[in-house]
């Protein structure tokens, strides 16, 4: 039923990695499914309730009827009567209906009392109804009879003193409960599917209300799904009045992160700014001087400014870490930073190749962050030429950077990763790209590997970040 | 050589003033970006070199109108902020280098002799053969439209033989021309680019004609 359909309004996207998983364990049923089942009780109660009361009108409305017709004959035959010359009741006249003289119709009269053997219909053939002392009194008394094995009867009777006589006669008509009981069930058998028929379709109607009022959450979904694919900044969609202030709350809150990282960013920039002038002042007065105070501050100085610019790098990243709808073309951070490095490094060649559309879940200034540290290292160590492939791979998006340069031997491959260690110290550097790009990387749920180039001979970095 | 030099902090300026003049450079300081932009657009300079982060008017928007005003000397960028997305913007916005702060006066000169040099500028020409194409400026090759890995020295080969198209090229032509002076040249190694180059573009790309040397020919029909 339409239940069926409105269970995703809270089911969570499955695909989505990152979502917390702490959400999936605290979903408490779903709304629509509890909604519909309060309506299906009341349904179902009301119905049932109304069935039965209706059941009995009708019923009784039938059973009315059919006692009158009874009741129109035993007037007949009570009028039809009399004290015949031996004391004894005779009828007059015989009563009209053939059932009367065909044995065992189903349709019977008696008259007893006095007595004497009871007088009966020919129908009844050696058979008696039953006489009770159940009342003494000259009211019409109806009741059901089981007293013929197979055969529910209907009785009518009445005590009558007719005249000319001092005797109470007992003037009885019977007839099989059959057709009354037909009559009902003929009734029955519409009655019940009908309302049956009616919850059945109110209760679809109660789930498609739920469905259809449930519908904006799906929206809000959406509008969520849509601002972590990156295509928003904040749910926008209109919405109903109810719903409304909770998506307002979830935009304030995500401006206020978004904020928050925001100023993060910012206070690491004006550090740097602070920090990297005086630096090179203090670097370029001590090169102009060959003493050893003047080696101490060089030495010293680059110590500071490579740990100005891990943390700088690290404080970038995990400031913008929060923004969970981060997302950035893979293709347009390559190309944007290979025409830098290009342009930095005019004699190294640089090619790329791959899926122009992948996506992946990091913050386009990191991204380029990363590609840039990668791509300078090959720029800077390598033979001259750089080969980038973009791809997709288990869920994750893959930047494969290749150099023909020497490459890195599997011993040196673990240790290039420590701050400051730089195999070639004969180019200029701190030291620390590696270093950033794994930190950065590995904030973001991605890692960073060093194989051997099959094509280029030289050092092939593998750089994995979630795929958005 | 006329050298400007946009700078706004009192000591790094006629630091890396003083220094140039040393190397022979004849200097202009400016310390805004107003008084900057002006001198970059009345006088001549060989090369400019400006921090992005000056007062007034900030670095990049003086570089944006110099190159709209067709200012178009080699223009290294200088700043605190290095991160590379900062880089693509100021590249992109026509700056021929960046330095990032701190750094060393040595690298500097060294960057803005490169700088200028680079500056007497390289026409862009594509070399082909068959479905094989060579772009010289950027230095990319295609295969058939797909980018192809080469390295370094392949890639000099090729190019050697894709300027020499039709031409049987001996091993001696090409070693003087792939290798540097100091290096270990050794005529085998030749062998083995070209049969990389062979595995990387089709095995008919470079014909060897033995005794002589390798020729590079659009492929019959």
């Amino acid at each position: 039923m339409a239940e069926a359909r409105v269970a995703p309004v809270v089911e969570t996207d499955p695909d989505a990695a990152g979502k917390p998983q702490a959400l999936r364990s605290r979903i408490t049923g779903s709304l629509a499914r509890r909604m519909i089942a309060i309506a299906a009780l009341w349904i179902s109660v009301l119905l049932l309730g109304g069935g039965f009361a209706l059941d009995r009108v009708l019923t009784g409305a039938i059973t009315r009827n059919f006692d009158s017709g009874l009741e129109y004959v035993l007037i007949a035959m009570i009028r039809s009567s009399e004290i015949g010359p031996d004391g004894e009741v005779r009828l007059i006249q015989p009563l009209g209906d053939q059932r009367f003289l065909e044995p065992y119709s189903g349709l019977y009269w008696q008259i007893s009392g006095g007595g004497q053997e009871p007088y009966p219909s020919r129908s009844l053939w050696e058979r008696r109804l039953a006489t009770s002392d159940a009342h003494d009194d000259q009211e019409l008394h109806t009741y059901d009879s089981h007293q013929f094995p197979g055969e529910e009867l209907r009785v009518l009777e009445r005590d009558v003193v007719l005249p000319g006589s001092k005797t109470r006669w007992r003037f009885q008509i019977a007839q099989s409960r059959e057709t009354l009981d037909l009559q009902i069930r003929a009734v029955r058998a519409t009655l019940i599917p009908s309302l049956g028929l009616l919850g059945l379709g109110l209760i679809a109607l109660a789930a498609l209300q739920t469905f259809y009022g449930l519908w904006p959450l799906r929206h809000i979904r959406r509008a969520i799904a849509a601002m972590r694919g990156g295509e928003n900044r904040r749910v926008i969609a209109p919405l109903p009045l109810e719903v409304q202030p909770m998506v307002e709350e979830l935009n304030a809150l995500l401006a206020h992160n978004e904020k928050q990282a925001e100023e993060a960013r910012l206070h690491a920039g004006n550090l740097a700014h602070a920090l990297k002038t005086p630096l090179t002042v203090l670097v370029n007065s001590a090169t102009s001087s060959d003493s050893e105070l003047a080696e101490t501050v060089r030495r010293e100085a680059a110590t500071m400014q490579r740990q100005v610019e891990h943390h700088l790098a690290r404080a970038r990243a995990v400031g913008r870490r929060g923004a969970a709808q981060a997302r950035a073309n893979v293709w347009e951070s390559v190309e944007g930073v290979s025409r830098a490095v290009g342009a930095l490094y005019p004699e190294v060649r640089l090619d790329a190749a791959g899926d122009k559309r992948l996506v992946a879940r990091v913050e386009r200034q990191d991204l380029d962050e990363l590609v840039g540290n990668l791509l300078e290292n090959a720029a800077k160590y390598g033979g001259g030429s750089i080969f980038v492939t973009i791809q997709r791979e288990d869920g994750m998006a893959e930047i494969l950077v290749e150099d023909d340069g020497p490459g890195i031997s599997p011993v040196d491959r673990v240790r290039i990763f420590d701050r400051g260690v730089r195999l070639d110290t004969g180019k200029p550097g701190t030291g620390l790209g590696l270093a950033i790009v794994r930190d950065v990387a590995e904030i973001y749920g991605g890692s960073i590997g060093l194989e051997e180039s099959e094509d280029l001979g030289g050092l092939l970095v593998r750089l994995r970040l979630p795929a958005g | 050589m006329r050298i400007l030099i946009v700078e706004d902090e009192p000591t790094l300026g006629p630091q890396l003033k003083a220094t140039l003049e040393g190397n022979g450079y004849a200097v202009d300081l400016a310390t805004d970006g107003e008084d900057g932009h002006f001198l970059g657009s009345t006088e001549d300079y060989d090369a400019a070199i400006l921090d992005l982060g000056l007062p007034e008017i900030d670095g990049l928007t003086v570089l944006d109108r110099w190159r709209k005003e067709k200012r178009n000397f080699p223009v290294l960028v200088l700043t605190a902020r290095d991160s590379w997305s900062d880089k693509v913007a100021g590249l992109d916005a026509g700056a021929d280098d960046y330095l990032a702060k701190p750094f060393q006066t040595e690298e500097l000169i060294a960057r803005l002799r490169a700088l200028i040099r680079r500056a007497s500028g390289n026409a862009s020409s594509e070399l082909t053969a068959g479905k094989v194409r060579l772009d010289t400026r950027s230095g990319r090759v295609t295969l058939d439209g797909q980018p192809v890995k080469l390295t370094a020295q392949e890639y000099k080969l090729l190019s050697y033989l894709l300027h020499h198209k039709g031409k049987v090229v001996s091993r001696t032509e090409l070693i003087e021309h792939i290798y540097d002076q100091d290096f270990d040249r050794d005529s085998n190694t030749i062998e083995v680019f070209v049969t990389r180059i062979r595995k990387k573009l089709g095995a008919d790309i470079i014909t060897t004609i033995r005794g002589l040397g390798y020729q590079l020919d659009d492929p019959q029909n």
